[in-house]
């Protein structure tokens, strides 16, 4: 879910928080001349005039308790994800054993969960099984007598709780991911070679140096979950009803409101800019300008795991294909109820596939425009700021719109991501050493870029596409959650699957969560593909 | 080192912590019902109009509220609320030229032995002004005829009822008419049949008064006045309802019950075209006169004891509420602002999600409730999730989720009363359907379960007889018969014998008729069509027709214009049954659209109209019901069914099933209070009297409610 990584996270942060403000706005008024908005209030919305939802109120009044909200559980579901991975990476660091793999291996589905079937599958957990309440669903208001400051403060914090733990809980488990990825590479760095040679404790040096150089990745990890989490809030506040702005969002969405979404995109731009304002905040305090180092680069994966994965996912589709011709048999009865998300499998990973192809074909043009744009020296950072956005924000507003054309907005919202690490690699490749030795023995331009050049960025596009195809897998999903399904409906997809499956979570979750796993797995999948095929980082 | 390891694992920790601390308050919060009741309504909050309930949850809030002079008991019997007690006695009413021709008369009866007044029944003689007022303490007897005949001699002027309508409304005319015309004199009472008619009685030379009204309206060209002489009569007998307040009641405000509270709730109810229960039996009152505190008095028009049902149930108000908030057609003053009642519960909190009721000081040991909260707006999956954290403890579940809830455990599925039914009425003068034994052939081939369940969803109960189910009077009908065969045999016997296709015929003639249900409800759409694939099994060719509402009920069913028709009615407490069935009915404004006309049941219908004695109304309300239904003039269906969810453990004790009605007051309240569990008598006469020659009271031919059925409005009046 989080885009790759690239060195414009690291590189193009500068006035990010003003530049996420103005992309929001801009975006809202696409979106308001696509509702049909006249222009001439444009100005109002901007400046929070403008009566944005039926109720006759205008954005600064309708936004501004929901804004507090919202920010408040990003912050606390952060604080929550970042702190628990950071606690359980470390713990199975300690342990050893191989722990801190498995809890990576574990973690990697969690992670592609789309966020809505965990959000309802806590409901049903919360309330079904454990027959606990969720104030934000169903306050509660004893009489004054009955109640006591005890139960008033505890009531008040579940209502706070319950949001950010659903949040923090995929949050965590990309964070343990990364997290993972990010204290292997940094414990490899040659001075931690040199502390252990000169005899410091491994402990030491892990908590002394290893966590200091690694902090301001981790910090860059952080700012992009939170611009990832912002796209989950919405789900979240509209599965558990938590009065903030992204149940706000969902129900302009849910409704086709031009002017509520507009209005949710703009205040998302002001919320990532705060969130990216606090980010800058923390990296100014905690990251010595010398820690700013980067860090020690990839080494190739083991496929062991990869591979697995995948040769589970074809037993399982396999599986799927043959219960869909032998369903009547008795040795197939098990996967029976599976068989009925086989269809809308086969149409989200078909949608995908288009949004994928959209999605290179727009990253090859905002490649071209990037080049041309530095040949001319203009300073074209629109995709730069772009790719450092919360997507999924935009990408729910534009596919709300525009239901019919959802799979080109997908590409045309990832693909600046893609542009971005394409540009970074070619630049890299074109001024390594291997394409200096070329053109000092005289080997042609076109031939040394093809010999060194053009191999390598084939497959960090290969990579960055199977990378994007799970993630507009997810995206497909979560889309499809918000649109109404009525239980007679054809079901077209594994998100109206979910929604359908949510009536009843309450006494029974798992009809819930095996079209969420379902495309976990197969998001899981393409992920590692991508992995696989994507180069480690060579000496060129 | 020592603080970012404290930070990274104690943070988590920390808050796992305070997780498990605040769900456990959380639960703790909910836990502690102590007597508190939390209802989720599926739909709008409730309006809390006293008058226009929207739905049977609602009139079931508002009986919480809200106290009537009379309800009906868990026994389905009357019993008082803030009425202690009623009796009937009548006033007889004579005109003299002089007032010292009354005065004489009066002297000539307070002549007569005590023993001759107690054979009457005659309680007082008073000469007024220029008329005698005879007051008998019961209803009938020879009393009233025998003391007119001795007044008579003192030669009582002649009376006439005139009818006077316009085409706007005709209280100021009428006004300006009683204040300056030279005739004045003469009238005697005025009566408003609506707001644009009147029905006046004048005394004395009654054809100068006539010429005199007659010029006053023809002056008027525009009012297109149409006055009418509608009888004569020698003295004006009038049935009188005497009622006794129970002492000490209040309003939640602190003020006494009052019996002006009474008469202004009449006025202010009647002020409006709302369509109460047994509005007809309000529209009877002539004048209601207070006398003192907690006594008043209700003069009616017409002699009929049904009219004592326009009280039941009705709820009264504060006299003082009503003249500071003006009545208006929509009952925007109920939404704004929350009456006092005098109601077991008084309202505590009111906004547009909840509503919190409490009872009041008085009512606190009889009920087992301290608190009952109604939120409003709720969500299925909201109310689901209500009940299973024990936020909810009642609710009314969508029709889809009722068999697995009935699965659930701690939750039992209770049914709410019926408010209103569904009936086929047959046409008893259609050519095709005119013989009973065909129409017996088609109720026997109708399968009434299948159709609740297959339309319904299981939400309707069978419904057999004339009047409300559970009612002291109504009786118990046996589960109706489906026989195919049996009423294969009725048709034969009534001359239609199946042909080799399986349709009905008689020489000439195919068992074919229409079956006209309104337009645009599509659940009666449906029904018509599975009624019409039921009796084409016994070989009847039924042709559905959808009207539109106005053509369905002034053209089609007025003019007796079909065969079988799709009929919604809501129920009413009432015995009086006149302005269906009475054969003085089949013809103008009645609403006897059925044909039919049979001297036995014009005089059951009088004389249970002209009963006053409760308990004895079920019998001639049995003898009704079983010659009417004999006959066949309709084919009753079924009626509503609302569902509500109760959380069994709170209420253990409640034992009743799914087929009992279930309401809200007998809930909540602990145990019957000696004042609810004593049905009244109240003292009757008894004298049948001729059917009146006005057409029968207007009535409501509301909408079936079935449910998720989209109600198609009927133009209402009739």
């Amino acid at each position: 879910m989080i885009p790759p990584r690239s060195s414009a996270n690291r590189s193009s942060n500068s006035f990010l928080p003003l530049r996420l403000i103005v992309l929001g706005g801009v975006l809202a008024c696409a979106l308001l001349a696509a509702g049909n908005v006249p222009s001439k209030e444009w100005a109002d919305f901007l400046t929070g005039t403008a009566v944005v939802s039926s109720d006759g109120s205008t954005l600064i009044a309708a936004m501004h308790d929901r804004f507090g909200t919202s920010l408040l559980i990003l912050l606390g579901a952060m604080i929550l994800a970042v702190a628990s991975g950071m606690a359980l990476t470390l713990a199975a660091r300690r342990i050893g054993l191989g722990l801190p793999s498995l809890l990576a291996l574990v973690c990697r589905p969690l992670a592609l969960l789309p966020v809505v079937a965990l959000a309802w599958a806590a409901v049903g957990w919360i309330v079904g099984v454990k027959g606990w309440p969720i104030e934000s669903l169903l306050p509660h208001h004893p009489a004054p007598d009955r109640d006591t400051w005890q139960l008033a403060a505890g009531r008040e914090m579940w209502k706070w709780l319950v949001p950010c733990w659903v949040l923090a809980l995929p949050l965590a488990a990309e964070f343990v991911v990364r997290c993972h990825e990010c204290l292997r590479r940094w414990s490899r760095s040659p001075l931690n070679a040199a502390l252990h040679a000169r005899g410091v404790k491994r402990n030491r040096i892990f908590y002394q140096h290893t966590i200091a150089l690694a902090r301001a990745e981790l910090l860059e990890i952080a700012q992009s979950l939170g611009f990832v989490s912002l796209g989950w809030l919405v789900f979240v506040g509209d599965v558990l009803g938590t009065p903030g702005w992204g149940a706000f969002f969902a129900a302009a969405i849910k409704n086709g409101d031009a002017r509520g979404i507009a209005a949710s995109v703009y205040v998302a731009g002001w919320l990532a800019a705060v969130w990216s304002l606090l980010v800058s905040i923390v990296r100014r305090v905690a990251v010595a300008r010398t820690d700013r180092s980067h860090p020690p680069l990839d080494e190739p994966q083991p496929p062991l795991v990869p591979a697995s994965t995948a040769a589970l996912i074809s037993v399982l589709l396999f599986s799927l294909l043959g219960c869909s011709f032998t369903s009547s048999n008795s040795t197939g009865a098990w996967l029976e109820p599976l068989t009925g998300l086989l269809s809308p499998l086969v149409r989200d990973l078909s949608l995908s596939a288009a949004a994928c192809i959209a999605a290179a074909g727009s990253a090859l043009v905002m490649l071209t425009l990037s080049f041309a744009a530095r040949r001319l020296r203009l300073p074209l950072r629109s995709i730069d700021t772009l790719a450092s956005s919360p997507v999924l924000v935009w990408v729910l507003a534009a596919a709300a719109l525009l239901p019919a054309w959802r799979w080109l907005v997908f590409g045309l919202f990832i693909a600046p991501a893609g542009a971005l690490i394409m540009r970074d690699r070619w630049r890299a490749l074109a001024d390594s050493g291997a394409m200096e030795a070329s053109r000092a023995i005289g080997t042609s331009r076109f031939r040394a870029w093809r010999m060194h050049v053009m191999p390598e960025l084939f497959r960090h596009g290969l990579a960055w596409a199977l990378d994007a195809f799970a993630t507009l897998l997810v995206w497909q999903t979560l889309v499809e959650t918000l649109r109404p399904v009525a239980a007679a409906d054809h079901l077209y997809s594994l998100g109206a699957a979910i929604s359908r499956a949510k009536e009843n979570v309450l006494t029974d979750v798992l009809p819930v969560l095996i079209p969420a796993l379902i495309v976990a797995i197969c998001a899981l999948f393409f992920r590692l593909l991508s992995h696989i095929v994507r180069p480690a980082s060579s000496s060129h | 080192m020592y603080l970012a390891r404290a930070f990274i694992f104690g943070l988590p920790l920390g808050a796992l912590a305070l997780t498990w601390w605040s769900v456990q308050q959380a639960r703790a919060s909910r836990s502690v019902h102590d007597g508190e009741i939390v209802a989720m309504l599926p739909g709008a909050p409730p309006a809390l109009n006293p008058f226009m309930p929207a739905t049977e949850v609602d009139r079931q809030i508002v009986d919480l509220i809200h106290e009537p002079l009379i309800r009906i008991g868990a026994d389905g019997r009357m019993q008082p609320a803030l009425a202690e007690r009623w009796d009937w006695s009548q006033t007889v009413t004579c005109w003299f030229a002089k007032p010292d021709d009354a005065k004489s008369a009066a002297a000539q009866l307070k002549a007569r032995n005590a023993e001759q007044w107690i054979t009457w029944g005659l309680e007082s003689a008073k000469a007024e002004g220029a008329s005698l007022v005879m007051r008998f303490s019961k209803m009938g007897g020879k009393g009233p005829d025998a003391a007119a005949e001795e007044a008579a001699a003192f030669s009582p002027l002649a009376a006439e009822v005139i009818r006077v309508e316009l085409n706007e409304p005709i209280r100021p005319y009428h006004e300006h008419f009683a204040t300056h015309a030279a005739q004045a004199a003469q009238l005697k009472r005025a009566w408003f049949d609506g707001a644009n008619a009147v029905e006046i009685i004048a005394a004395g030379d009654v054809a100068k008064f006539i010429e005199e009204l007659t010029t006053y309206y023809r002056s008027k060209t525009t009012l297109r006045p149409r006055i009418e002489s509608l009888s004569h009569i020698a003295a004006l007998r009038e049935p009188v309802l005497d009622i006794a307040l129970r002492e000490g009641r209040r309003w939640h405000d602190g003020s006494p019950v009052m019996a002006e509270d009474v008469r202004a709730t009449h006025a202010y109810v009647m002020s409006q075209p709302w369509q109460v229960p047994n509005r007809d039996a309000l529209r009877e009152v002539q004048s209601i006169e207070t006398v003192g505190a907690t006594r008043l008095r209700v003069f009616y028009r017409r002699e009929s004891g049904a009219v004592l049902c326009g009280w039941i149930g009705l709820p009264i108000l504060s006299a003082q509420w009503l003249r500071e908030h003006p009545s208006d057609a929509e009952g925007r003053a109920f939404a704004e602002n929350t009456p006092p009642g005098a109601g077991i519960f008084a309202v505590t909190h009111r906004d547009l999600s909840s509503l919190a009721l409490a009872p009041t000081e008085s009512a606190r040991a009889r009920v087992r409730v301290k608190r009952a909260t109604f939120a409003s707006g709720a969500s299925p999956f909201q109310t689901k999730l209500g009940f299973a954290t024990g936020e909810a403890d009642l609710f009314w579940p969508d029709a889809s989720d009722v068999p697995a809830l009935q699965k659930g455990r701690d939750l039992v599925i209770r049914a709410m009363p019926p408010r209103n039914r569904l009936l086929v009425l047959w046409n008893t003068r259609s050519p095709i359907l005119e013989n009973v034994a065909a129409r017996e052939a088609l109720a026997l081939a109708t399968d009434r379960s299948a159709l609740i369940a297959q339309l319904l969803g299981g939400r309707g109960r069978i419904q057999e007889g004339i009047f409300q189910p559970g009612l002291w009077f109504a009786q118990s009908f046996p589960p109706p018969v489906f026989d195919l065969s049996r009423a294969q045999s009725k048709l034969e016997e009534a001359g239609w014998i199946r042909d080799v296709e399986g349709m009905a015929k008689r020489p000439g003639q195919r068992f074919a008729f229409e079956l006209l249900t309104i337009q645009g409800n599509a659940q009666r759409q449906k029904l018509a069509n599975a009624l019409a694939a039921q009796w084409k099994k016994i070989g009847a060719d039924v042709r559905v027709t959808a009207a539109p509402p106005d053509e369905f009920l002034e053209k089609r069913l007025a003019g007796r214009q079909f065969d079988a028709a799709i009929l919604g009615l809501d129920f009413e407490t009432t015995w009086d049954q006149s302005a269906f069935w009475h054969s003085s009915q089949t013809t103008g404004d009645g609403l006897n659209f059925s044909g039919i006309a049979d001297r036995q049941i014009d005089l059951l219908l009088e004389e249970l109209r002209a009963e006053y004695d409760p308990d004895r109304v079920p019998e001639k309300a049995g003898a009704l019901e079983d010659k009417l239904l004999a006959l066949q003039p309709m084919l009753p269906l079924f009626t509503d069914m609302t569902r509500v969810g109760v959380r069994s453990s709170i209420f253990a004790e409640q034992t009743s099933d799914d087929s009992t009605p279930w309401n809200l007051r007998e809930f909540v309240i602990k145990q019957p209070s000696p004042a609810d569990s004593t049905p009244v008598t109240a003292p009757a006469t008894h004298q049948p009297q001729p059917q009146p020659k006005r057409p029968a009271p207007k009535i409501i031919l509301p909408e079936m409610h079935v449910p998720d059925e989209k109600t198609i409005p009927i133009p209402k009046g009739r």
